[in-house]
């Protein structure tokens, strides 16, 4: 039979079973609640395998409450999900072990990470907790660019590193607050050394 | 701007700023405090480099420090091989001193070899070096070294082979991927650098004396 002498059959649109998109909702540690595409989930790790042993259907996530993820406030789980529904379907990076490792940020990304250092030390733990590697790689380099050409007296007020003689002064106050006597016996030897003895004991 | 605290970062994290940081940014980072050095040789090691270098009828090649040659013709080869398989850019700077001007354009020669390729040879993996340096190639102490006359024979013998192995690999290697380079004075000073990575060599003629100070200093360790 021809293509010409084909019955034509009139197809009603509305009739077509449309496969439904799957959304999940979450909420943040502050109750602010968010509507996620299940292939944007797949970015996060931690969040596909958490639906995935969940098994819920639609009518589930409707009905049941939304899940919970305690360790993300609002503001930066709005940022973690608008990068995952942007980058949706796209392949997780495989991580090759390369030094040093070249990451391009994206225009997108490069908006969204125009926020705030509190606000991008957040989004990074976030990335790092929901295990989305590109978001985290992207973050990263964010943090490394800020190095660009600093010296290091620079980069301690950068990355809030501390001197020698500060590290040195913090494990001394560590060490005072687990033997809170230390101190004492070392003004007593002082104060004894001061007195001319020879001897502690 | 506000700082973010690298060290209460996630380990994952920290370690992705590193790798991803230019490796002049780590040597200073590293540069910071003594906690930030150690954080960072157990994070971010980089690769030994090697550096073989033929000036004249003197020849040899070491890891790091400074050596002086005493007489230098007039041609000149260089040889660099590192053990990173990523790294496949190699520049080659030549600068002359006494004029102040560079001959990078005029002289420039990259040395054209994939390192890739250069995987076979074992000069590399037999050495003994310290595995805690920043460097790889830094050794501890000098007397890290084995001494020949404490060695069995046998394990002399086993020496010998081995040396035997890289001087023919290695002359390979030179007839494969050296570059000859024909000094434009007395007083010229070259610079080695490897495409974004680690190395930063200073080759330096004295002039009168015709001697060579050659000075293999990282720039990154």
């Amino acid at each position: 039979m021809s293509v010409e002498n084909a019955p034509v059959v009139d197809v009603d649109e509305a009739a077509i079973p449309v496969e439904k998109k799957m959304y999940y909702r979450f909420e943040s540690n502050d109750k602010k609640e968010f509507r996620v595409s299940e292939l944007a989930i797949q970015q996060s790790e931690t969040l596909n395998r958490l639906v995935e042993a969940m098994g819920y259907t639609s009518e589930d996530v409707e009905n049941k409450p939304a899940i919970a993820i305690e360790n993300i406030d609002g503001k930066t789980l709005k940022l973690v999900f608008q990068w995952c529904e942007h980058h949706k379907g796209e392949a997780i990076p495989v991580d090759d072990g390369s030094v040093p490792k070249i990451v391009e940020i994206p225009e997108f990304d490069a908006k969204l990470m125009d926020i705030d250092n509190g606000l991008l030390f957040k989004l990074i733990w976030a990335a790092d907790y929901l295990n989305i590697v590109q978001l985290l790689n992207v973050s990263c380099k964010k943090v490394a660019n800020m190095a660009q050409g600093k010296t290091p007296a620079q980069l301690r007020r950068v990355y809030l590193l501390p001197s020698d003689e500060e590290d040195e002064a913090a494990k001394r106050a560590a060490q005072e607050a687990q033997d809170p006597r230390a101190r004492e016996v070392e003004e007593e030897f002082e104060e004894r050394k001061r007195q001319g003895g020879n001897s502690f004991f | 701007m506000q700082p973010i605290p690298l060290w209460k970062l996630p380990f994952v994290a920290r370690k992705n700023v590193f790798r991803q940081m230019d490796p002049d940014d780590v040597f200073n980072l590293s540069m910071t405090s003594m906690k930030s050095k150690l954080i960072i040789m157990k994070l971010h090691k980089l690769p030994p480099a090697n550096f073989s270098w033929h000036i004249g009828r003197h020849q040899g090649n070491f890891w790091n420090g400074t050596c002086v040659v005493s007489i230098v013709e007039d041609e000149m080869n260089l040889y660099i091989c590192f053990v990173d398989p990523n790294i496949n850019g190699i520049k080659v700077f030549v600068e002359d001193l006494r004029e102040g001007k560079s001959f990078v354009e005029k002289y420039l020669t990259s040395i054209l070899f994939d390192p890739n390729g250069k995987q076979v040879v074992p000069q590399i993996v037999n050495r003994i070096y310290n595995t805690k340096a920043f460097y790889q190639s830094q050794k501890k102490r000098r007397d890290n070294k084995t001494m020949w006359r404490l060695l069995s024979r046998k394990n002399k013998a086993g020496f010998k082979k081995i040396m035997e192995k890289n001087r023919v690999a290695q002359t390979k290697q030179m007839q494969d991927g050296l570059t000859k380079y024909r000094r434009p004075s007395e007083t010229s000073q070259f610079w080695i650098t490897a495409e974004g990575w680690n190395l930063r060599e200073g080759l330096q003629t004295t002039g009168f004396v015709q001697n060579i100070f050659f000075k293999l200093c990282k720039k990154s360790g």
